[in-house]
């Protein structure tokens, strides 16, 4: 959930925080003061407050989210970030997966030359995640801020602009720099703009073909999508 | 635009006086046009890549979840105040009843069950947007949107047509007229709501799919999210349907716990398919084959439960505890399954293009060919079972259509109300049943791709040679039932191919690092969670399994004892010592004293009986008791008792093995809590 939101959701809160907090007051008062025998109805009655409160502050925080000013939905990954995260998660189901696969090898259910042959695509890929894993280390982060703001600016509309990137390799100037952060995972489709996975055949929000808008030369670090390990092995 | 509907419904407070039913039924009014809003919110924001809508359908999932459960309070409430206006409580309650049983009534009838549907299905889309809504971005507001049209279904049968908060116009009665006596019981307290566990908590992984078919991310991250969720309803389905076997077990008192009673079985129907998912979902993380297949075995889990629903709750199937007949409600749920089966497959072939797998079947002697036998089998049961249950459905609806148009259809002979009995179900799911059992053994065992000769020789050697002995070794004591020695072996076989995995994963541990056998054994398992944790499933359903093939063995007799007589059951004598009458502030009890004898000692003493509510006097309870040993069951039940001559007519039963059934479930819950294991081990990639 994005940062900004958080005021809105923290007045909810506190709004129910109070009123449970004075529901719960009242009815220890009326058990202390004036000897009130707190019976299951009205247990259940207090319960039914209680979730009345929380149902309204729900549709509180509804109609808050609706009435803010709009903002183009960050679909896909969020300024690097999660491609980050998704490599590191690659890389640990790849080392996970040699692991496992040595095991198998030792108990005998796979045969040496079974074995040589996946191991061997298994640990290609791992390096070539721990590659792209460095090189998206490797931008400095205050550039990496700068690119984050200009993937939020950039309204659906604006796309075909920045998007059909051609293959440059350094993000030296500015202009390239926004495919930066992605460059290693994903392409932009040229139609949308919206980002999709490096082997998408078809972009996954309008369904242009990706063959012409994309960087067309291979790249080194073509790493697979996550739990995708054993696609070929 | 949803918000305009939202303002003046909120603030309308229905005309009169403010009953908990008015504002139950305006609680629910309101749900139903929330959750329409959120569904429109959901579409709406990702056609528009909209952040401000998709965070208001968000939200409205969070409020839907809080209506749901402010309902269901009101309800409760009115159960324990005693609201007798409200006819729902008035029919399933009453003020004797004691508090627990008063809670519980909330979902001991139709309408009260519907809505704690919506109360589970709204916490379930809750709980499972809020765990995603970072991780999958981009399917999160077609998962919400998928949801909220379901809730809107559901919602829309308690508005329009089952009202649990509907109220007696004339004559309000004041006095409730009690929950039957047979659901007064604690099984039947847990088994539907775990079942519901099981089949609500389905929905969320189709509203994945659909979400991941309706964005063209049918790669691997929707199962991802998915995986863990299908693995807790199965958890939720089988411990409702081992619940609702010992219910009738202990309950019914005709010595069996699954009669393939239609409602039992349409709890089955999801369970089938969902294994079949949990199997099938490896290859395609593995080898990335079997995408489609994989989405459709969700579809058709959550079609199935929707099936399971409409079957139960529509009158169409005659059963021990359906709810009653309901045409209205059966055709509404006839469209609504209609609406998923098309849209679902629809789309499901829509996307068709990106679902091609990339790997292909190399050999069959490959752990990718033993799963997809295990899922054609597991399809293959799924279908069996729901084809026989409806069959007399079938039959019935076509005697009445050719009442209806003797011109078109009189050439036929109508014939009558088809009943298809247990022993019709055993002909065939025996068979399916041990071939499941083989494959439990087999899968494992092969590697993928392919297993070359000597390594099959090396795995199933002893497997084999141990199933063999156990299967000779039952033949050698008397045991003659070809099914029942098939059975045995074949657990023997599957029960050695389980120890020869833990056995070499610890010793291949032990000899990469120094360690204890035991701490060898901890580690192996936490390491690899979901394959361990799998192989201790397994484990159970071959305990189970010998349970199963005790019921080869069963032992039955009808007797009429009167006190002080003795009978001889197998190596058992009965001895029947008399009876006793009691009453309390609820029920008369006739409780008979029989001794259980072997070799002459004293065993126990058993107290079966038969219990008269003033509630509802003309449907007498049968109360079981039973002898239990790891070995079998003597098991007793009073069909009939006449006080002043003492003359009692009595079941007895001999269940060899049938505890290792029980035994053999708490053996696969604690190996699907190991699969599930932690957040943390999660998506560590351990293969199956």
């Amino acid at each position: 959930m994005s940062p900004d939101l958080h005021p809105g959701r923290r007045r909810v809160l506190l709004l129910a925080g109070a009123a449970l907090g004075a529901a719960v007051v009242v009815l220890l008062l009326l058990v202390a003061v004036f000897g009130a025998r707190v019976d299951a109805p009205t247990l259940a009655l207090a319960a039914a407050g209680a979730a009345l409160v929380y149902a309204l502050g729900q549709l509180y925080a509804m109609v808050w989210a609706l009435s803010r000013a709009d903002r183009v939905a960050q679909v896909g990954q969020g300024a690097g970030s999660f491609t980050q995260a998704e490599l590191r998660d690659e890389k640990r189901r790849l080392l996970r997966a040699i692991k496992e696969l040595e095991f198998d090898f030792g108990m005998g259910k796979l045969s040496k030359s079974d074995y040589d042959a996946v191991i061997a695509t298994y640990r290609l890929r791992a390096i070539e995640v721990m590659r792209a894993l460095e090189g998206g280390v490797a931008l400095h982060p205050e550039l990496t801020r700068l690119l984050a703001e200009r993937e939020a600016a950039r309204a659906p509309a604006a796309a075909p602009s920045t998007a059909a990137p051609d293959e440059a390799q350094a993000p030296a100037v500015a202009g390239e720099a926004v495919r930066g952060p992605f460059d290693e995972t994903t392409r932009i489709c040229g139609a949308c703009g919206a980002t999709n996975d490096a082997d998408a055949r078809f972009c996954k929000l309008c369904g242009a073909s990706m063959k012409k808008a994309g960087p067309t030369e291979p790249r080194p670090s073509q790493a697979p999508r996550a739990g995708e390990i054993g696609g070929d092995t | 635009m949803s918000l305009a509907l939202l303002a003046p419904l909120a603030e309308a407070p229905p005309a009169g006086s403010l009953s908990i039913a008015t504002l139950g039924t305006a609680t629910i009014l309101l749900l139903f046009v929330l959750s329409l809003g959120t569904a429109g919110l959901g579409v709406l924001g990702a056609h528009r890549r909209s952040e401000r809508l998709i965070e208001g359908a968000v939200q409205g999932t969070y409020a839907s979840f809080g209506l749901a459960a402010f309902a269901s309070s009101l309800i409760i409430y009115a159960f324990l105040a005693g609201d007798y206006s409200i006819q729902y409580v008035q029919h399933t309650s009453d003020a004797a009843m004691p508090l627990f049983f008063k809670i519980t009534a909330f979902w001991g009838g139709l309408d009260g069950s519907l809505l704690f549907w919506v109360l589970l299905h709204t916490l379930f889309g809750a709980l499972a947007v809020r765990a995603n809504r970072n991780r999958h971005r981009e399917l999160i507001p077609h998962v919400v949107a998928v949801l909220a049209t379901i809730t809107c279904f559901f919602v829309g049968l308690l508005l329009f047509i089952k009202d649990p908060f509907s109220q007696f116009l004339l004559d309000v009665p004041t006095q409730g007229r009690g929950l039957n006596p047979l659901l007064q019981n604690f099984y039947m307290i847990i088994h539907p709501p775990s079942l519901y566990l099981g089949y609500v908590s389905l929905a969320v992984p189709y509203a994945f799919g659909m979400a991941a078919l309706l964005t063209g991310q049918v790669d691997a991250a929707w199962q991802r999210s998915v995986r863990r969720w299908v693995l807790f309803s199965w958890m939720f389905l089988t411990f409702g349907l081992i619940l609702g076997g010992l219910w009738a077990y202990e309950e019914l008192g005709w010595g069996g716990y699954w009669a393939w009673d239609p409602v039992e079985n349409a709890g089955l129907l999801p369970w089938f398919t969902a294994t079949a998912f949990l199997h099938s979902v490896m290859i395609q993380e593995r080898r990335g084959m079997m995408k489609a297949w994989n989405l459709i075995l969700i579809i058709v889990s959550f079609l199935l439960t929707i099936v399971g629903t409409f079957m139960t709750r529509s009158g169409v199937v005659q059963s021990v505890h359906a709810f009653g007949s309901d045409p209205v409600l059966a055709w509404t749920f006839g469209g609504f399954m209609l609406l998923i089966v098309v849209v679902s497959f629809g789309l499901l072939i829509w996307r068709l293009p990106l679902l091609r797998s990339r790997g292909e079947l190399e050999s069959v002697m490959s752990r990718e060919f033993a799963f997809l036998v295990n899922n054609w089998l597991f399809l293959v049961c799924a279908l069996f079972v729901l084809g026989a249950t409806m069959w007399p459905t079938f039959t019935e609806w076509r005697m009445i259509l050719a009442e209806r148009y003797p011109d078109l259809l009189g050439w036929q002979d109508p014939g009558e109300r088809v009943v298809i009995g247990p022993p019709f179900f055993n002909l065939y799911m025996r068979p399916l049943g041990l071939a499941l059992l083989l494959l439990t053994g087999i899968g494992p065992l092969l590697a993928w791709r392919k297993t070359s000769t000597e390594s099959l020789v090396r795995q199933f050697a002893a497997p084999l040679a141990v199933g063999a002995a156990v299967t000779g070794a039952s033949r050698g004591l008397g045991l003659v039932s070809p099914w029942g020695l098939a059975c045995l072996g074949l657990c023997g076989f599957t029960f050695w191919t389980i120890v020869q995995e833990f056995y070499r994963g610890v010793a291949l541990r032990r000899k990469q690092r120094p360690q204890g056998v035991l701490e060898a054994l901890i580690s192996l398992v936490l390491r690899a969670r979901r394959r361990y944790g799998g192989y201790i499933v397994h484990l159970g359903v071959v305990l189970m399994f010998l349970g199963w093939a005790g019921n080869a063995y069963k032992l039955e007799k009808k007797v009429q004892l009167k006190p002080g007589e003795e009978y001889a059951l197998g190596a058992y004598v009965i001895r029947h010592d008399g009876l006793r009458a009691t009453e309390d502030w609820q029920k008369e009890m006739i409780t008979a004293d029989i001794a259980v004898l072997r070799d002459g000692d004293l065993k126990d003493t058993l107290h079966p009986a038969r219990w008269w509510y003033y509630q509802l006097p003309d449907q007498p309870t049968t109360e079981v008791s039973r002898y239990m040993t790891a070995g079998e069951d003597v098991y007793v039940s009073m069909q009939e008792v006449d006080m002043t001559t003492g003359w009692t007519q009595l079941s007895l039963y001999i269940n060899p093995l049938i505890n290792w059934i029980w035994i053999g479930f708490g053996v696969m819950l604690a190996g699907s809590l190991v699969c599930v294991g932690t957040r943390k081990s999660e998506g560590a990639g351990d293969e199956s």
